[in-house]
């Protein structure tokens, strides 16, 4: 099983980790730190691992053409696989002919085998599962298709994207000091949500990070061939610890104490009727 | 030129047949599984028949969603569900998950596959995408500008239907776990809580992200001359009442275009009827520039109730000049009303006498629910599904 990681900025402590995951600065959405084409190839120097480029954000038709010019930039740089959401960066590839491998990254919509299975004969070598399903669902989903999935192991999840100005018009509304993040919590489950906003609009995060460490041994045992971890809003100084334990395969039980045990959807079932019909 | 297609929701039987005989040309509509409105009403395979004959017999089609994004555990028992409605004779299936969109071309030439807004195509090269695929037209995302929608046309020459009227949503459509979090209610397969809507606590006011209703009146002539195919009215779980009113202002205003009769009267007093039905505040969102402040709400739900909706006209007994109808808020006589019907028309009126069912001259209706008489003497023909509204 090989692990990848969303670095907050500086690689260094994670030369010899499997892979790297670099949002692309404005082609992606949804993480805090973002990476030019220029910081990649810089890493691409001093890195031998796998290296994926995230390009998930939603494009319009003006990002059309510097979106099929950075596809080729990226052509160039040996990387082992580029994250989309947009269908348009399929077409691209095919359109172009380029030979990069592509990982679906459709978010909460990653969700079941035969969607894997047809995205895989489109030419797309690798899924990141949704965080919605449970881990059944990500074993069976392992087990019926061709696809490579990739699990969220740690990190903030993500809950929701708008292309809105969410926090810029609610501070207008209000009056308030100009910002583009904010902390709010749910009246009833008392649960916080972090609301960031960019260039591309409005990412929800929920406000505990996600621990998905108790599902390592079943994933090991079954080869499930990648795991992520996202450093991202956890302190450095325990991420390394965490990311040290899952490397070591030794005393998962610490990483509760440091990060907490939000499982999220592991181990439990969303619904989605609330009443008999009729 | 085509005339633009006007697509109207139909939550169960009697609403498809409201909304087609009030001027949809076509409906979408639900079944028991695999849609996104799972706590709709929705239609058993009989009633898709009875539904697909009804409309059929028009000269209209139906669009069936199946538009959810599926986990593992749905996959059982898709492929024989999609056999039993084609089988009831639907015209189209709206689709998010695409490795539905193979089964369907493969095995039903005669089906087409529409790709739903859940996908969020916002683009030109993702649009050309499903063309490749054999999708036959495209919901696009609810984001787009009017430039944007017609830069999609030109280039792609597909098929395009887009959203007209009713509920936003805040997000992304597929792009939102907002419910799955908050209420553990799966918003990508019908289970939706509307947790946008819901207020949240922080240090100051309290944060709310709520957007205004679509409203798209104003730009139907822009619309037609763009090259859109479809028009969308939002709404499977809205009364009959808000569906007759809405699907009979965008007919008049579509006819009244192509009639080359549209003018500042018609336009007015349609948006003011499509106003009196609404119980949230409407604005253009995206079309005519990017969804802003001015296009969300900040002081929690407001939701208004509406109580126009007077009653519905069982039949009309012309001898007598009494209407029978079922009646849904109070009225008096004296009262200034409107009675609207399926093929246009709308008569102003005083109501002067009233009975009840047993013929008993009453004053005031104030049992909802219960059947009235009201007299009125016309000619103008009254059909099934006549509507009463207040003035």
């Amino acid at each position: 099983m090989k692990i990848l990681v969303k670095p907050s900025l500086d690689i260094d402590d994670y030369l010899d980790i499997d892979g790297l995951i670099l949002p692309l600065d404005k082609y992606s959405v949804d993480y805090d730190t973002y990476f030019s084409i220029e910081d990649i190839k810089s890493i691409r120097e001093k890195y031998n691992g796998e290296i994926f480029v995230v390009l998930n954000r939603m494009f319009f038709n003006s990002d059309i053409d510097s979106l099929s010019d950075v596809l080729k930039e990226l052509e160039k740089l040996n990387l082992t696989g580029i994250f989309f959401y947009d269908l348009a960066v399929l077409q691209l590839r095919k359109e172009l002919d380029l030979k990069t491998d592509l990982v679906w990254n459709a978010t909460h919509m990653v969700t079941n085998y035969n969607t894997c299975n047809y995205y895989f004969e489109k030419g797309v070598k690798y899924a990141l599962l949704a965080n919605e399903i449970t881990l059944d669902e990500v074993l069976e989903i392992k087990e019926k298709s061709m696809i490579t999935p990739m699990f969220n192991l740690i990190g903030y999840p993500v809950v929701a994207n708008s292309y809105r100005n969410l926090i810029t018009n609610y501070n207008k509304m209000h009056n308030l000091e100009v910002s583009n993040n904010l902390v709010v919590e749910e009246f009833v489950t008392k649960d916080k949500y972090i609301i960031e906003e960019s260039l591309f609009g409005t990412t929800f995060k929920y406000g505990k990070v996600l621990n998905n460490s108790e599902a390592l041994n079943i994933l090991r045992k079954v080869d499930f061939p990648y795991v992520i971890l996202n450093e991202e809003k956890i302190e450095h100084k325990v991420f390394l610890e965490v990311l040290d334990i899952i490397k070591d395969n030794k005393n998962i039980e610490r990483i509760e104490e440091l990060i907490g045990n939000n499982t999220g959807f592991l181990n439990k079932q969303t619904i989605y009727k609330v009443k008999k019909n009729g | 030129m085509d005339k633009i297609e006007l697509l109207a929701p139909a939550g169960d039987l009697e609403r498809l047949k409201v909304t087609l005989l009030y001027g949809a040309d076509a409906v979408y509509l639900g079944g028991e599984k695999y849609g996104l409105r799972a706590n709709a009403v929705n239609f058993t395979i009989d009633e898709l028949k009875e539904g697909c004959t009804f409309a059929h017999k028009l000269g209209k089609k139906v669009f069936f969603t199946l538009n959810i994004v599926f986990h593992n555990s749905d996959m059982e028992e898709v492929y024989s569900y999609i056999d039993l409605v084609v089988e009831a004779g639907v015209d189209a299936f709206i689709v998010s998950d695409p490795f539905i969109i193979s089964y369907i071309k493969n095995n039903y030439k005669n089906v087409e596959v529409h790709l739903s807004t859940q996908n969020s195509t916002t683009n030109y090269k993702t649009a050309t995408y499903f063309k490749n695929e054999g999708v036959d037209r495209i919901v696009l995302a609810r984001e787009l500008s009017k430039d944007e929608i017609k830069e999609i046309i030109d280039k792609t020459g597909m098929d395009i239907e887009i959203f007209i009227h009713g509920a936003m949503c805040t997000c992304f459509s597929g792009r939102c776990a907002l419910s799955n979090y908050v209420t553990n209610r799966d918003a990508n397969r019908g289970g939706c809580s509307q947790v946008c809507r819901f207020n949240f606590k922080t240090s100051n006011d309290d944060f709310t992200m709520a957007s205004k209703d679509l409203n798209m009146a104003e730009c139907i002539p822009e619309i037609i001359e763009m090259g859109v195919k479809s028009l969308k009215i939002e709404g499977r779980m809205r009364s009959i009442y808000y569906l007759a009113t809405v699907v009979s202002s965008y007919r008049k205003i579509i006819d009244a275009y192509y009639e080359k009769v549209l003018n500042s009267d018609i336009m007015n007093r349609e948006k003011f009827v499509l106003s009196r039905v609404a119980n949230r505040e409407t604005t253009t969102q995206f079309f005519n520039k990017k969804a802003d402040h001015r296009d969300q709400y900040y002081t929690g739900r407001q939701e208004l109730s509406n109580q126009d909706y007077l009653g519905q006209v069982i039949f009309y007994d012309k001898e007598n000049s009494l209407i029978k109808i079922y009646e849904r808020n109070h009225f008096s006589v004296g009262d200034e009303v409107e009675l609207f019907t399926p093929k246009g028309d709308v008569i102003s009126f005083t109501i002067t006498k009233l009975y009840d069912e047993e013929m008993n001259s009453k004053e005031r209706a104030r049992h909802p629910d219960s059947i009235y008489f009201i007299y009125l003497d016309t000619n103008i023909e009254i059909y099934e599904y006549s509507m009463i509204r207040k003035v």
